[in-house]
């Protein structure tokens, strides 16, 4: 199911690469357009390769695409925190969340990314 | 309190019990990052770490092999950042093959399958079914890749089963200075036997050719039983099942038992677990044990242990063998000669009583099939125990793990490449028959060293 969601995820970040928008048919909660952040196609790779392992349907307790809820307080911390929290790892999140290609500019896009989602998300 | 308990929640709470004070972070080694420096690197658990010159993601095996053809400076591979051991850390660049990832080619005749080796093992099961295959094993944790599973020699549980590097019938290497070759059994026996367990030394391994079976189903059952009772019939209980293993309890008579078996069918959808389940109580009753001190824990878990009831999970081969860990930890895992595990295994759990070790984390116990690869720790002509002791990553493993080491080399145990282990390339050279040839084989292959760091080099080289 992870797998499938990941992937199933990954073809929608493609078209959000495309025309930096998401149409929001797939699994995830979102009922209307959103403007998310975009990322280049090889940052899409890597996401979809690492951070959607568990960011897309919550594995190991990791707030969710969409979920403006489950990252409020990390949306209070700034990126700065985010950032560092991802290189180090947190909780159940080991360090570079799996990504061993990205390096720190790949990591701010992708928390852009994933945190632009719920800013206009789901409450 | 609810009597429910799984061996994962143990397993877990065990775990979690473990990191009193954890916080996943270390603000000293995030600050040997520079600023304006490169991304630093850092493994699953923690505790390797350093700070490359940069990472390589080569798009194509064209694209790897002209980037090692054109450069000379020193390079490691990384699969998914699961060893414990230092085989990555460089301040040379990191190279990293997930670009590199899927199926490439199967046939249904030979059931053989031709995978990426950036694949993570998770992704190889739906991808294999979908084609009509599926792996004979896998090992515990699903996001490992395929090369730095291999490269380790990653196992999984069972008399019937080498560990993953035995199912390769083929490979790709690109060679450190960019020459792309071909090996199997035939065509270069000596350079498939080093490669299929290489710790990156040798080159990239960009593809392989694994030996599969048709899909399949599997039947876990988990229960709780007294060690002593398991040890006693082990061997019998691993010739009779598909997998079996044992976690035994520290300061505890009791061990965890899992076994998994074949089956034709699947009864029904596949109910999602529920080791998740954080408000049944499991986890505050351990916290109370693990608020003892540890001489005093035995007869409270004495009394717990036999309250974890009998649990069944059934699913497809690869759901059942493999899934992602949440609990990070360090690993010390040694594989003894299969007649040594039970003395073995006596032992540490009788030191770890006798020098009350304020551990709560499980050892496992499993054997792994021998294999004809030069590194292996399972290489040669006998099977072998496999015994593994964790700390939850964040702790200070090493008191704990020096204390157990000499005792796994009494019984002529093989560290495992990718867990911690102290021995270097004199000591391991006594544990390989073929430990040389690989040595002469890798400096033939990579005369400038340049897939060397400083880990390799004393477990490889000095």
């Amino acid at each position: 199911m992870k797998v499938c969601l990941a992937l199933l995820l990954s073809g929608v970040i493609l078209i959000a690469w495309t025309d930096n928008s998401w149409a929001a048919s797939s699994a995830q909660a979102t009922e209307s357009q959103i403007t998310v952040a975009a990322l280049s196609a090889r940052q899409s790779t890597l996401w979809a390769g690492s951070c959607a392992f568990c960011h897309v349907d919550g594995n190991a307790g990791a707030p969710r695409m969409g979920y403006r809820a489950e990252w409020a307080e990390r949306l209070t911390q700034g990126e700065g925190v985010l950032l560092r929290n991802t290189l180090e790892g947190l909780n159940n999140m080991p360090p570079l969340g799996y990504c061993m290609a990205c390096e720190s500019d790949d990591f701010r896009a992708m928390i852009r990314f994933m945190t632009s989602s719920v800013k206009e998300g789901k409450p | 309190m609810n009597a429910h308990w799984s061996r994962r929640q143990w397993m877990k709470a065990g775990a979690i019990l473990s990191a009193s004070g954890f916080t996943g972070r270390s603000a000293a080694g995030y600050a040997s990052a520079k600023p304006g420096s490169a991304t630093p690197w850092r493994n699953w658990s923690g505790h390797q770490r350093c700070l490359p010159a940069g990472r390589v993601s080569p798009e194509s095996e064209a694209a790897l092999s002209e980037f090692l053809a054109g450069s000379s400076g020193k390079i490691r591979p990384v699969g998914a950042g699961h060893s414990f051991s230092s085989l990555v850390p460089t301040e040379g660049h990191l190279l990293v093959i997930d670009q590199l990832s899927g199926l490439l080619d199967h046939d249904p005749g030979t059931l053989q399958a031709t995978l990426a080796a950036g694949t993570r093992l998770s992704d190889i099961g739906p991808e294999l079914a979908a084609v009509g295959q599926g792996m004979l094993n896998l090992p515990d944790i699903d996001r490992q890749t395929l090369a730095g599973a291999t490269a380790t020699a990653t196992h999984g549980t069972g008399l019937q089963f080498t560990c993953l590097s035995g199912f390769v019938s083929g490979l790709r290497l690109v060679k450190p200075n960019g020459d792309v070759v071909d090996v199997d059994a035939e065509r270069d026996p000596d350079l498939f036997n080093a490669a299929r367990v290489s710790l990156g030394a040798l080159g990239i391994v960009t593809r392989m050719t694994l030996q599969n079976r048709e899909p399949y189903f599997l039947k876990a059952k988990n229960w709780v039983q007294p060690f002593e009772e398991v040890l006693e019939s082990f061997d019998e209980a691993a010739a009779n099942h598909r997998h079996f293993e044992m976690f035994p309890l520290t300061h505890s008579d009791y061990a965890l038992v899992l076994s998994i078996d074949e089956i034709d069918s699947l009864p029904g959808p596949r109910p999602q677990p529920q080791d998740n389940d954080q408000g049944d109580g499991f986890g505050e009753a351990l916290a109370a044990v693990a608020a003892l001190p540890p001489s005093e824990r035995k007869p409270v878990l004495d009394e717990l242990a036999p309250l974890i009831p009998e649990t069944e999970e059934v699913g497809r081969s690869h759901e059942i063998l493999s899934n992602i860990r949440n609990t990070r930890f360090n690993e010390m895992e040694y594989s003894v000669p299969l007649e040594n595990g039970a003395p073995c295994l006596r032992e540490i759990l009788y030191t770890i009583i006798e020098k009350a070790v304020d551990v709560t984390f499980p050892l496992e116990y499993r054997y792994v099939k021998r294999d004809d690869t030069w590194l292996s720790m399972s290489s040669g002509d006998e099977d072998h125990a496999a015994i593994s002791i964790h700390r939850v990553a964040g702790e200070d493993f090493r008191p704990y793990f020096d204390l157990i080491e000499p005792i796994f080399w009494k019984y002529g145990g093989r560290p495992h490449w990718g867990k911690i282990h102290s021995l270097d390339a004199a000591k391991l050279s006594a544990l390989y028959p073929h430990f040389k040839d690989f040595q002469a084989l890798r400096a033939e292959i990579d005369p400038d060293d340049r897939m060397l760091n400083e880990h390799l080099r004393h477990v490889l080289v000095d």
